[in-house]
């Protein structure tokens, strides 16, 4: 072998050693998902106002075992999703949830990585809440799936709207404050609401445009409720159980239609037992291409 | 005797580790810092971390100690049982709170959890971390510039073994080529020096030269490609070849050599010495990161020595031709006897002329 050959042969060998660490050194862009935690003791806060914002994924929302304020799990992909987390304790303000990422932005293994991931949850969050402290709740969920429950809380007043999502929202006990307040919103959602009568709400908004919204009222009650009921381009059951007194008062415009009462004279229909019964439902529905059914449990 | 000197040397080395470990931030991982977990924004709330505050590994509050202000704990975990009056940070570790801690402001753990045995906590309790993989490679990939000593030790063992093997498949294929280029190192530094560094200097230009020369005939445009590889191929061999030949010449120097007939074994050691010689001096600097500006003086230093290294075997790969041209190797020998071998002594009176011996015929001639 001349000199010259050997030369060029003892370089291609030392690149090609030179470049066997090479793959070590272009680490592989691993997927971002994080866990954000966040909780709180009840001292120093005598009210909570818990905004909850949150996009694509699960929500979980539920009563806190131990004595804490709140408690909030956030699982979120940090290239498709912002969570937020914040809580004022001056005001006693929570903010909670995630919100989508701009997907346009980013290039490369991290376009390519986050485009593949396009059918993957962006976030899952849990939320536990205090059971004694005072509590306003307001929750925006948007392309979720919302398991929420409320039993056993002291709200006072609640907000609850969904977007491209399914709802579950239940108090599987009874709520310990009277409810000001509860209006439930769905567009192009299924919201599904059981021991309605349990929130202990003096009001009771509902509302569902191009999508579905159920109401069962439950047995355990604590006061007569006031329900407007909405329905636009969409379906509203409300499920009562035997025995509950109930006023409606339709106003039906548009191909819209109330189903499931026995005869509306001049838009309002009232139960027989209404003046003598104890547990009353006053309806307000209105609706537009779309129907209002009353269903009776049991029936 | 060695051995109690070893000992000593590794004690040595091993100290500036040991002081690291509870040592504050340097400007610099500060600033790396900072820069993580502004990249950070929701998830860190409102929280203002000055990582100045910082110290390196893991730190404890003790049951009745009381901290004035946060306490920082940076890639180590924040043990607390006693009380910090202010916020209990853990950067890269996790945050305990045993049964006796009270802190009075917020807990939070960066790239950790936060451990909740009991306590009371007056404030949040924050944490931000990732499942595998998560968090943690981020906070890895951020802080890449604050490499530990441990990283740093691997590194250059790292580079050694391949260097080591690179030297094998060099003594193995090429022996005669780098004992060429170790002699002309040997008789021409300077010279080599000046033209390693000109050679890198002329990297770049050299390479536009090419490509637009192939440019200009046209059909050279489709071995531009080609010409890009062998162009980095033989840079980087000739670069290799070079550091490995002033490696040879290092450790022959270190073993006060001269020049002359070695074994294949000689040659072996001398360039395991070199290369060892100059993993040392990677390894203290290594050794010696964590020891703020003097650390990186040594730093810099290591670097200099190697790129001079790097480019006197550069310089002499280009005057040998790769070791195929010898300093010491005749240009032409036509006479083997001595030039003046013929003549006698002549005295005065004079004697016959011997005659002087010509070179042999040509065949042609001899026709």
């Amino acid at each position: 072998m001349s000199s010259a050959r050997s030369g060029a042969l003892a370089a291609g060998l030392a690149l090609a050693a030179a470049l066997v660490p090479l793959p070590t050194a272009v680490a592989a862009q691993v997927p971002g998902v994080r866990q954000l935690s966040l909780s709180r003791g009840t001292a120093g806060v005598d009210t909570l106002r818990a905004r909850v914002s949150f996009t694509g994924g699960l929500l979980q929302i539920a009563p806190a075992s131990t004595d804490l304020l709140f408690q909030a799990e956030t699982r979120y992909d940090a290239d498709r999703a912002r969570p937020v987390a914040a809580f004022d304790s001056a005001r006693g303000v929570l903010e909670i949830g995630a919100e989508a990422g701009p997907l346009s932005r980013g290039f490369g293994l991290r376009r390519m990585r986050r485009e593949r991931r396009r059918d993957v949850p962006l976030a899952d969050l849990t939320l536990h809440l205090s059971r004694t402290t005072p509590t306003e709740l307001t929750i925006d969920a948007t392309a979720a799936h919302g398991w929420i429950e409320l039993g056993g809380l002291h709200v006072h007043m609640v907000r609850v709207s969904a977007s491209a999502s399914e709802t579950h929202l239940s108090f599987s006990s009874a709520n310990t404050a009277r409810l000001s307040l509860l209006e439930l919103s769905a567009r192009a959602a299924a919201m599904h609401v059981d021991g309605l009568a349990a929130a202990n709400a003096e009001r009771v908004m509902a509302a569902v445009t191009a999508g579905q919204l159920e109401l069962a009222f439950g047995d355990e009650w604590s006061g007569d409720i006031a329900l407007e009921a909405s329905a636009i381009l969409g379906q509203l059951r409300i499920i009562l159980p035997d025995g509950v007194a109930l006023r409606l008062t339709a106003r039906e415009r548009l191909l819209g239609r109330v189903e499931g009462v026995p005869a509306v004279r001049d838009g309002v229909y009232q139960s027989a037992n209404w003046e003598t019964a104890t547990r009353r439902v006053d309806v307000l529905a209105s609706v537009t291409m779309g129907t209002i059914t009353v269903v009776r449990a049991g029936r | 005797m060695r051995i109690s000197s070893t000992v000593v040397a590794l004690a040595l080395c091993l100290a500036p580790a040991t002081a690291a470990a509870q040592r504050g931030l340097t400007s610099a991982e500060q600033d790396s810092v900072r820069d993580w977990l502004s990249a950070l924004g929701p998830e860190l709330g409102p929280h203002r971390v000055d990582p100045a505050a910082a110290v390196h590994g893991s730190r404890a509050v003790a049951t009745a100690e009381r901290v004035s202000g946060d306490v920082l704990s940076f890639r180590g975990n924040l043990d607390v049982r006693g009380e910090v009056a202010g916020d209990a940070v853990a950067i890269g570790g996790d945050v305990i709170l045993h049964p006796s801690a009270r802190v009075t402001g917020d807990v939070l753990a960066i790239g950790g959890s936060v451990r909740q045995e009991g306590g009371r906590v007056d404030g949040e309790i924050r944490s931000i971390a990732g499942h595998a993989p998560g968090i943690e490679a981020l906070f890895a990939e951020r802080a890449s510039p604050v490499r530990s000593p441990r990283e740093m030790l691997s590194l250059t063992a790292g580079w050694f073994a391949v260097l080591a093997a690179i030297a094998f498949a060099v003594l193995m294929l090429a022996r005669s080529n780098l004992v060429a280029i170790t002699e002309r190192i040997r008789t021409d530094f300077g010279k080599a020096l000046l033209i390693g560094l000109v050679g890198q200097l002329a990297v770049a230009p050299l390479l536009v030269l090419l490509v637009l020369g192939l440019t200009i005939t046209l059909i050279g445009i489709l071995l531009i490609p080609f010409v890009l590889v062998a162009y980095a191929l033989a840079l980087a061999g000739a670069v290799a070849l070079g550091f490995l030949a002033m490696a040879y010449a290092n450790g022959r120097s270190l073993r006060r050599r001269e020049s002359g007939d070695e074994t294949v074994g000689d040659i072996t050691t001398h360039l395991m010495i070199g290369l060892g010689a100059y993993f040392a001096l990677w390894a203290v600097a290594a050794l010696a990161g964590p020891l703020g500006i003097v650390g990186s003086l040594l730093r810099a230093m290591v670097v200099v020595i190697t790129w001079v290294a790097v480019s006197v075997g550069l310089g002499a790969v280009i005057l040998s031709r790769a070791g195929t041209r010898s300093p010491t190797a005749p240009v032409a020998q036509e006479l083997e006897e001595d030039e003046y071998s013929w003549q006698t002594p002549t005295p005065v009176s004079g004697v016959a002329a011997a005659r002087r011996p010509t070179p042999a015929p040509r065949a042609a001639e001899r026709r």
